[in-house]
C-alpha cells in the first residue's frame, strides 16, 4: 500500500519535536474549548489557530486542503440540515411546509459547522505531526497498556491505508468498466456495494495477517519492552504544557465566569 | 532443533458441515540444529501452512485442528504461545507488507528488539548491523511504505533476522527480489548461519537457490514429505519433481539431458559447476 495515504508528514518542526504527551493535553483542551464554546467568533479563532499551528510545522497547504475536501460533505450537511431541523426562537425568514429557517437556526449551523472544522484541524495536529512509535510511547507513559496503546496506532495507521485499499480496489473496478459516478443516488450507491465488500474482505485479510506478524514478532513476550528512543520531557514541553494550561484556564473562566460564548453571535 | 511429529492441521472450516480438509497430512520431519532445510513443493502443498505451525502460529492464533506434535529446540509448540518463543524462531512471511507496519525502517527492525526487552544500546547495534548487512542504511528514516517491492522485502528480512532466532523460517524468502537484492539476502543469511549457527527453513521456489544453499530439501506433496535428500541427489529426479509440481534448476536438466544421451554421469546444479565439470570433460 502507498504511503500517499500516511496520515503522519515526518518533518522537523518544534510540533514535531514536542513530547506525544503535551500534544494529546493540547488537542485535548483546545477540543474541550471547541466543544465548550459556541461563539463563531471564537470558534473561528480556533480553526485559525490550527491552520497557523499546521502551518508552523511545515504542514503543507495541500494537505490542509486535502482535509478540507474530506470534511466538505459533512460540513455541508451541517450546514443545511440543523437550520432546517433545528431553526431555534426567532421569526420564519422562509417556510417550506413544516419547514422553517430563522436567522438563529443559521448562525447554530454555522456555528456547529466551524465547531466540526476545528476540532478536525485540532485533531490533524496531533495525527500529522506525531510519529506514531511515540504517540504510543505517549499513550503506554499515561498509563495504557502497551497492547492497548499499540491498538491505537495501528488504528491510525490503517485507517488510511484501508481508504488506500478502497481507492485502489475503486480504481481497479473503475479501469475494468466499472462505472460508480453515473446515474441516481440510488445507482451510486449500489455501484459501490462491491467495492466496499471487497475493501472490507481486504481490510479483514490485512488485519489477520498483521495480527499474526505482531505475535511472529513478540508482542507479548515475556519481558520487560524497551525503547530505541525513548520519550523524555524537556523545558519546552514544560512550557507549552503551562502555557496550553493557563489559556484553557483563561477559555474556561471567560466561559464559565463572564457568560461569554454561550450562544453563536 | 526442530521435530515434527505425526502432524496433521486443517485449518477451521468454512461451513459447521463441511469437515476441513487436512493440509498437512500426516507430517514427520526432523532439521538438526545449523541445518539448512529447503522446503519445496506445489501450491496448496502446505508449505506456507508447515512456516506457520514451525512457529507457533498455527493453531494458537489460526484456530484449526491439530494432531501430533512440533518441538522446538525443546518447547512444545502446543504449550508455548507464539510471542513466547520469538527468541527462538523468526518467521518471515511471504508477503513483506503484512509485517511492515511501523513508521519508518529503522523503527521496523528495533520493534522486535524492543519486545525482547533489550538494552537500547544493543538495539541500536542490532539495527545498524541489519541494515548495513541488506543494504538499507540510506533509507534508514524513509516509511516502509515508500520502499520499492525489494526493498520492503529485504527490511521484513532484516526485521527478522536482527533478533537472532536460532530458526530461522522463511516462507519464499526471495520472492519478488531482484537479482542484486537476492545475492544480498542469500548472503547475509549465509553470513547469520555461519557466524550463529542459526537453523534455517527455507519454502523457496527457486531452485537455483536451494542448490546453491540447502544443505538438505524436502519436497511436500499432499501435505506431507514425499520426497527428501540432498538437493544434488533430488534434483536430478526431473520426473518425480515434475510430477509434484516442483522447478528444477536449468543446469541440472542440461546434466540430465546429457547424461541421457551421453551415458554421462555429470551431477552439477549451478552454472559455475558446469563450467568445471564441461571443461575439465572437454579438456
Amino acid at each position: 500500500m502507498s504511503s500517499r495515504f500516511d496520515f503522519f508528514l515526518a518533518r522537523d518542526s518544534w510540533l514535531h519535536r514536542l513530547d506525544p504527551r503535551v500534544k494529546l493535553w493540547l488537542v485535548g483542551l483546545a477540543g474541550l474549548t471547541g466543544l465548550i464554546y459556541k461563539q463563531i467568533a471564537v470558534l473561528a479563532a480556533l480553526l485559525v489557530l490550527a491552520h497557523l499551528l499546521l502551518l508552523s510545522a511545515q504542514v503543507p497547504v495541500a494537505r490542509m486542503r486535502w482535509l478540507w475536501v474530506r470534511l466538505g460533505p459533512l460540513l455541508g450537511m451541517i450546514l443545511v440540515l440543523q437550520p432546517l431541523f433545528a431553526p431555534g426562537p426567532g421569526p420564519a425568514l422562509i417556510r417550506l411546509g413544516f419547514l422553517r429557517l430563522t436567522v438563529s437556526g443559521l448562525l447554530d449551523g454555522v456555528s456547529f459547522a466551524l465547531r466540526a472544522a476545528a476540532l478536525a484541524f485540532v485533531a490533524a495536529i496531533l495525527f500529522l505531526t506525531t510519529d506514531p512509535v511515540r504517540l504510543v510511547q505517549g499513550l503506554v507513559r499515561l498509563g495504557l497498556p502497551y497492547p492497548w496503546g499499540l491498538t491505537v496506532g495501528l488504528a491510525i495507521r490503517y485507517l488510511p491505508t484501508t481508504y488506500g485499499l478502497f481507492v485502489t480496489i475503486s480504481e481497479a473496478q473503475q479501469a475494468r468498466g466499472w462505472i460508480v459516478d453515473q446515474g441516481g443516488l440510488g445507482r451510486r450507491v449500489r455501484a459501490y456495494l462491491p467495492i466496499l465488500v471487497a475493501t472490507v474482505i481486504a481490510a479483514l485479510r490485512l488485519s489477520n495477517n498483521l495480527g499474526l506478524a505482531l505475535a511472529a514478532r513478540g508482542l507479548g513476550y515475556p519481558a520487560r519492552r524497551t525503547a530505541l528512543h525513548d520519550i523524555r520531557f524537556t523545558a519546552s514541553d514544560w512550557l507549552v504544557t503551562a502555557l496550553v494550561g493557563l489559556l484553557f484556564g483563561a477559555a474556561v473562566a471567560v466561559r464559565y465566569g463572564l457568560g461569554f460564548g454561550a450562544r453563536p453571535w | 532443533m526442530v521435530v515434527v511429529e505425526g502432524v496433521r492441521f486443517a485449518y477451521p472450516p468454512l461451513s459447521p458441515e463441511v469437515p476441513a480438509p487436512w493440509v498437512i497430512d500426516g507430517l514427520e520431519l526432523t532439521v538438526r540444529a545449523g541445518e539448512w532445510l529447503a522446503v519445496m513443493g506445489a501450491s496448496d502443498s502446505g508449505k506456507t501452512t508447515l512456516c506457520l505451525l514451525l512457529a507457533g502460529l498455527a493453531p494458537h492464533l489460526t484456530g484449526g485442528e491439530m494432531t501430533g506434535r512440533v518441538v522446538i529446540a525443546g518447547r512444545d509448540t502446543r504449550h508455548h504461545p507464539p510471542p513466547a518463543l520469538a527468541d527462538t524462531v523468526g518467521l518471515l512471511f511471504q508477503e513483506p507488507e503484512a509485517q511492515l507496519f511501523n513508521p519508518t525502517v529503522e523503527a521496523e527492525v528495533a520493534w522486535g528488539l524492543e519486545n525482547l526487552g533489550l538494552p537500547p544500546a544493543e538495539i541500536r547495534a542490532r539495527v545498524d548491523e541489519m541494515l548495513a548487512l541488506l543494504g538499507l542504511d540510506l533509507v534508514r528514516y524513509r516509511a516502509p511504505g515508500q520502499l520499492s517491492g525489494g526493498e520492503k522485502k529485504r527490511l521484513a528480512i532484516a526485521a527478522v533476522l536482527a533478533m537472532r532466532p536460532a530458526l530461522l523460517v522463511l516462507d519464499e524468502p526471495m520472492g519478488g527480489l531482484d537479482p542484486a537484492g537476492r545475492a544480498q539476502v542469500l548472503a547475509a543469511l549465509s553470513d547469520l548461519r555461519h557466524r550463529d549457527s542459526a537453523t534455517i527453513v527455507m519454502t523457496e521456489s527457486d531452485p537455483e537457490a536451494v542448490a546453491l544453499f540447502a544443505d538438505r530439501m524436502v519436497v511436500l506433496g499432499e501435505g506431507r514429505v514425499a520426497l527428501a535428500g540432498k538437493p544434488r541427489d533430488l534434483f536430478l529426479q526431473l520426473d518425480r519433481l515434475s510430477a509434484l509440481g516442483v522447478a528444477t534448476p536449468q543446469m541440472a536438466r542440461l546434466a540430465t539431458a546429457l547424461n541421457r544421451r551421453l551415458g554421462t554421469d555429470f551431477d552439477f546444479l549451478t552454472v559455475d559447476e558446469a563450467k568445471t565439470a564441461l571443461g575439465e570433460c572437454l579438456g
